[in-house]
């Protein structure tokens, strides 16, 4: 998929070229939905804000700076719309300070049908995840699954490099412990 | 080198190289600190762990999902557009058109009724109107100071100009509706990146 073609899409969508549209979607909709699966830790919820998050990019193409790399504008109108959603929800995180001094590991557990869904692996990832701030869990999100770099990252959150490798840094020593206490403690169920 | 860089560099080197002086530093400070080594230890694992996590894929048909959406926004967003146009047409045309057409009987002396009526609410409106258009407004009192028919029919056929005008703009700005876009779903094998 050449930047061409995709500038060529947005520029037909932006005249209302819908089929265009529907290019980006397809060229977009996995990074898009393992993005929102990550942060809000529900398939459900990471398929309605899939949804939202293209119908917010097709509302704002004509904001979009065809100097910037497409798939950064992409995925930072995906996160911020994860973090609204997130915000919206409420309470539900931890502080990274709570978490690196109590070490316990919530009960968090899905629902009897979704539980049989979710591989035990997965299951723990979402765990370590949940209990992350949605700034914090977004690094990794983008760190792990989309393989971003530090540059691309901080250009899809709107801060620095810097502050983007603090991030990094502290989540991965608050998941680490967590981690290291799951197989130590019992998880309360 | 202190506690709190090499954590620094231990996350760091799991993205990417460290810089052989630095890491070179960091094998040094973990040789004398075993706290730092758990921590590397740990840091090791959680790596293993998330590195092995595959993507989580969307399910199948989701684009035509997404797309089915983003049309019914756009339906929204162009029914609200035609509304708000028309009804700025429609208050253009009253103000733009009917009233000074209405003055313009008046002035013939055609229908006393709609003098009457021109002289309760039509000069207030009028009022409005030249604001909002004073150059045209100042153009057409001036040609319907004069009485008769003539003047009449020559403000009429401006009217329907400026109509057709108007048209062709609204036609420019409302986009022509598409149909719906079938997307064929595709199913996606798990992978995981190299």
């Amino acid at each position: 998929m050449g930047l061409d073609q995709e500038l060529d899409w947005v520029l037909r969508a932006r005249q209302g070229d819908e089929q265009a549209f529907a290019q980006l979607v397809e060229a977009y909709q996995r990074p898009i939905y393992n993005l929102a699966y990550r942060m809000l830790g529900s398939s459900v919820e990471a398929e309605d804000a899939t949804q939202e998050a293209f119908v917010r990019i097709w509302t704002r193409l004509d904001t979009y700076d065809p100097g910037r790399k497409l798939s950064s504008w992409v995925l930072s109108v995906a996160s911020h719309h994860c973090i609204d959603r997130l915000r919206r929800r409420g309470g539900g995180q931890v502080s990274m300070e709570e978490i690196m001094a109590s070490r316990w590991l919530p009960d968090g557990d899905p629902k009897p049908e979704e539980r049989a869904l979710v591989s035990e692996r997965d299951e723990r990832v979402r765990r370590l995840l949940d209990l992350l701030q949605p700034q914090y869990r977004l690094v990794i999100v983008l760190r792990y699954w989309e393989d971003k770099s530090y540059a691309e990252i901080a250009e899809i959150t709107d801060t620095t490099e810097s502050a983007v490798k603090s991030r990094l840094h502290r989540a991965r020593l608050a998941m680490a412990e967590l981690l290291s206490a799951g197989e130590r403690l019992p998880i309360e169920t | 080198m202190e506690c709190t860089e090499a954590l620094i560099l231990m996350s760091q080197r799991l993205d990417a190289p460290l810089e052989p002086i630095d890491e070179a530093a960091l094998q040094e400070h973990l040789h004398q600190c075993a706290s730092c080594r758990r921590v590397s230890r740990m840091f090791a694992e959680l790596d293993t762990v998330l590195e092995a996590e595959a993507p989580a894929l969307p399910s199948r048909g989701l684009s035509s999902r997404v797309m089915a959406r983003v049309v019914r926004r756009a339906r929204v967003d162009r029914t609200v557009r035609h509304a708000l146009i028309t009804l700025l047409s429609l208050a253009l045309v009253v103000v733009g058109l009917v009233l000074p057409a209405v003055r313009a009987v008046q002035t013939a002396n055609q229908s006393e009724l709609l003098s009457a009526v021109v002289t309760q609410v039509g000069d207030e409106v009028v009022g409005v109107a030249r604001v909002l258009a004073a150059p045209l407004v100042t153009v057409v009192r001036t040609v319907l100071m004069n009485d008769g028919y003539p003047y009449l029919l020559a403000w009429l056929l401006l009217a329907v100009v400026l109509v057709l005008a108007w048209v062709s703009v609204i036609s420019r700005v409302i986009r022509p509706a598409r149909p719906e876009i079938p997307i064929n779903a595709t199913t996606h094998h798990e992978h995981r990146r190299g």
